[in-house]
């Protein structure tokens, strides 16, 4: 004995190991940005979510040296993994409703759903980018092909996974089923309205009158085409698109999303804190399209047919 | 029809501020109140509005209500 105790991995898996993790950790890192919609934004949120990644590719990674040694009960490993991402899903659901009361418009729970959802389909992410980066690193091994190969094809199969699922889980947003354009905002007396849509008769006071007219902005989503106004339309998805807005340029007062029912158009208007129009058009454009209140027009359709 | 009930969107009527030519038959919960003049009315309704934080709206008739959603 040299001290060392005994070898119990081989290089060849260790470097396996190491490539599959780095593989499904880089991949969640991936679509963990900060982007727009600025969650999430702490430090210590991406902390979670990165060694979550980690724990998440390492299960991914060891699961075909595991196979390999004929360990075949390393495989109920993944359904706990499963249970566990459940839990991310539950953790990050709760997290968001103690945080409603303290935002400027609620989310509201269409969009904290959807946003739970997210956390847990990327954790999978990791998941099974780094057991494609695994398997296919063991069948090069198998061939009897050299090292650097093997991490090769592990790079690039993790990269291939990754571009397939990342494609197939992105959703569509505001922007793409509707067309987002500022308005002008009219105050007659106490009764608001925009390009001749009521919004509201609660400018009773003066200040009221005077903040909404001066410092007011309007936005008007038109929907592409008639059946996206379903989606438009369902007061989660307005909360979503409200949220995401003042969230971005702050909340002075005065808050409202209102649906024309002739139209088919949706009405977002509110006191902002920072004016920044540009700003305002782009984050509703970029509002995900809740994956809860998305309908397959071409399903609907065929099924009215057969009717 | 949407599902109005469960979008909470309602507001409740907090007080009216009214003048000496308006009759109010009955005020349920909310808490009424005679100004002298419009000026007066305008002012109150403001002071009420700011204490509960609460929103105004004025009926065709002159009489101002202070809401709270």
């Amino acid at each position: 004995m040299d001290g060392r105790g005994p070898m119990i991995i081989s290089t060849e898996d260790l470097w396996l190991i190491i490539i599959a993790i780095a593989m499904g950790t880089m991949a969640r890192l991936l679509v963990l940005k900060v982007d727009y919609k600025q969650y999430p934004s702490y430090p210590n949120g991406v902390l979670i979510h990165v060694v979550l990644a980690f724990v998440a590719a390492s299960i991914g990674a060891v699961a075909i040296p595991a196979i390999k040694s004929n360990n075949y009960t390393a495989v109920t490993f993944l359904a706990l993994a499963v249970q566990n991402f459940r839990d991310v899903r539950k953790t990050e659901r709760e997290s968001l409703k103690d945080l409603e009361e303290t935002e400027y418009t609620p989310r509201g729970n269409a969009y904290i759903d959807g946003i739970a959802k997210t956390f847990e389909a990327r954790n999978y992410f990791a998941l099974v980018v780094s057991l494609s980066s695994a398997a296919s690193m063991e069948i090069v091994a198998a061939l009897h092909i050299g090292m650097m190969f093997q991490v090769m094809a592990g790079v690039l199969a993790g990269s291939i996974v990754y571009q397939a699922i990342s494609r197939f889980s992105k959703g569509k947003s505001v922007g793409d089923v509707a067309a987002v354009r500022l308005a002008e905002i009219k105050v007659e007396g106490c009764e608001v309205s925009v390009e001749g849509t009521f919004v509201t008769n609660l400018a009773g006071t003066q200040n009221a009158q005077k903040m909404i007219a001066k410092e007011g902005v309007a936005v008007i989503i038109e929907p592409n085409q008639k059946h996206s106004a379903i989606a438009l339309h369902n007061f989660g998805q307005r909360k979503a698109i409200l949220f995401e807005a003042t969230r971005t340029l702050g909340a002075k007062r005065y808050n409202f999303t209102r649906k024309d029912y002739e139209t088919g158009r949706i009405i977002i208007l509110f006191v902002p804190i920072v004016r920044d129009l540009e700003k305002l058009l782009d984050v509703v454009k970029n509002t995900p399209l809740l994956e809860s209140v998305k309908k397959s027009h071409a399903v609907l359709r065929s099924k009215a047919m057969e009717d | 029809m949407g599902n109005e009930s469960s979008q909470r969107q309602t507001a409740a009527i907090i007080a009216a501020v009214t003048l000496s030519n308006h009759r109010i038959l009955s005020a349920g919960e909310a808490f009424v109140l005679e100004a002298k003049d419009e000026e007066e009315q305008q002012k109150l309704t403001l002071e009420i509005a700011k204490t509960v934080k609460g929103d105004v709206t004025q009926l065709s008739n002159g009489i101002y209500l202070i809401l709270k959603s």
